[in-house]
């Protein structure tokens, strides 16, 4: 009798442990900082237009460091095109090539580092930091993990990898293109990740998508010059992915803020701040009233490639994030198709504004204004910018 | 006594359902080898990139279709060409 009671009582703890490993929510206990304390509700924005004719119409929008241009990173040609704030052209940086002042193939994505650097990965997730001037740079092969090209990962441990799936070996990854940003601060690169692991993956429920949403890492860092010893694999999805398989919904926008790294996921209202060791510190964040999160759910890779289009076209769903000085700013998609701008000031929701359906924030000027794109006008062959300012009368 | 019977047949059900997880993870995880082999582990695969579909850096274990692969570095967007039709470069997805 007594035997088996205590048999009774280990097996019954054993699936209560099971059970509540199964349903841990990384971001549980955190607290959530803000109130909703809206006092711009529209914004007069000015038009500027940019000659488009040596460009694709693809790419990145960039401030520059000092504020005095913008930038565009063509993602279909190398180079990256200068504009006066007044939107004339300015100049070219960077053309093809091998050299200290070239790329050889164009960005995918790129931002600023602290001293003015600018750090681009290309389309064959090379690392390319350039000085500020852009007169030199250093070139990072495609990082070892990050493409497979790693003599030391035998072709044993490829196959046992393929065979056995595990969310915390780093070659089960590579970049996410969903995301597509790239940072690099204080010598540390930030990359997002994605494991599309043909057994372990967001898209099929039957390849262990519960684990993937549960287990999986958004974001690698490390140092390029010593990828082995600094890697670090951290973040986690929140739990609003466990509860439905969305895929299409599961893209993330990420800054670097100081110490803490800022995550706002496109099927959650909350934006999520963790320190650079990846724990969770705390979030904000307001849920717009139009955005219902009633995402279909998919089950198969074919059915997130069927419908992920129109999916997105459908439903409301948050996201980029922008930061300046203690501002956060965030756009949204709302159910009905028009697109909002949030604004943040400590924690508080202070800025709720209706913008155009293309609307995306990227800088701010010297001259005070905020700048944004609008749309391109591809007949006239131009972008079509917007500029504002914020607390004006 | 009664109790004590009921007792094992819980203790049983519990462990015959960790058995059977047991066997399934096993079955699970049973996944014949990809096309080709582990050697080519320079891969690219067919992504997305804004609403185009192009030829970027991936890995050996992908379930996205192959647009190139090979024993030696590879310049993916030299292979975009082979993204526009279904299936990769080999009609196999690894």
């Amino acid at each position: 009798m007594r035997k088996t009671t205590i048999l009774f009582i280990i097996l019954t703890l054993q699936m209560l442990v099971v059970c509540c490993n199964s349903s841990k929510d990384f971001y549980s206990g955190i607290e959530h900082l803000g109130k909703t304390k809206v006092e711009i509700e529209t914004l007069t924005m000015d038009s500027i237009i940019l000659d488009a004719s040596m460009t694709s119409f693809s790419g990145q929008w960039l401030m520059s460091p000092s504020g005095s241009r913008i930038y565009f990173a063509d993602s279909y040609a190398v180079g990256i095109n200068s504009y006066r704030l007044n939107g004339a052209y300015d100049t070219t940086y960077i053309t093809q090539g091998r050299g200290p002042n070239e790329m050889l193939l164009p960005s995918w994505s790129s931002s600023f580092d602290q001293n003015d650097c600018f750090v681009s990965l290309d389309n064959n997730s090379s690392v390319n930091i350039f000085s500020a001037d852009f007169s030199t740079k250093t070139f990072y092969e495609p990082s070892s993990w990050f493409t497979a090209v790693d003599t030391s990962f035998l072709q044993a441990e490829w196959r046992n990898l393929y065979r056995n799936p595990d969310p915390k070996v780093p070659q089960m990854y590579e970049f996410n293109n969903y995301v597509g940003q790239i940072y690099y601060k204080y010598g540390k690169l930030y990359i997002p990740i994605l494991t599309e692991h043909v057994a372990y993956n967001p898209y099929e429920v039957y390849s262990k998508s519960k684990e993937f949403w549960r287990d999986s890492y958004l974001f690698a860092i490390y140092e390029p010059e010593n990828i082995s010893e600094t890697l670090k694999l951290v973040g986690h999805y929140p739990s609003v992915y466990s509860k439905k398989n969305i895929p299409v919904f599961g893209r993330y926008s990420f800054l670097i803020k100081g110490n803490e790294i800022m995550v706002s996921f496109n099927a959650d209202p909350k934006i999520y701040v963790m320190n650079i060791a990846g724990e969770p510190l705390y979030s904000f964040g307001v849920a717009d009233g139009l955005i219902s999160g009633a995402y279909p759910e998919t089950v198969t890779f074919e059915e997130f490639e069927e419908h992920g289009a129109a999916y997105r076209n459908k439903y409301g769903y948050y996201d980029k994030l922008f930061s300046d000085g203690e501002l956060v700013f965030r756009t949204c998609r709302l159910d009905n198709g028009q697109r909002k701008l949030q604004i943040y000031k400590d924690y508080d929701l202070i800025g709720d504004i209706l913008v155009d359906s293309d609307f995306e924030l990227f800088g701010r000027g010297c001259d005070g204004f905020y700048y944004a794109y609008k749309r391109s006008d591809y007949i006239n062959e131009h972008f079509v910018l917007v500029k504002f300012k914020l607390f004006e009368k | 006594m009664k109790k004590q019977y009921c007792l094992k047949a819980y203790a049983f059900f519990l462990m015959a359902c960790a058995v059977l997880g047991v066997c399934i993870t096993v079955v699970a995880q049973d996944i014949p080898d990809p096309h080709g082999n582990f050697d080519e582990i320079n891969r690219c695969r067919c992504k997305e990139n804004g609403d185009v579909v192009g030829c970027y850096a991936g890995n050996a274990i992908s379930l996205r279709p192959a647009c190139a692969k090979s024993k030696d570095p590879i310049v993916c967007s030299n292979y975009n060409s082979n993204c526009t039709n279904a299936g990769g470069e080999d009609g196999t997805t690894n």
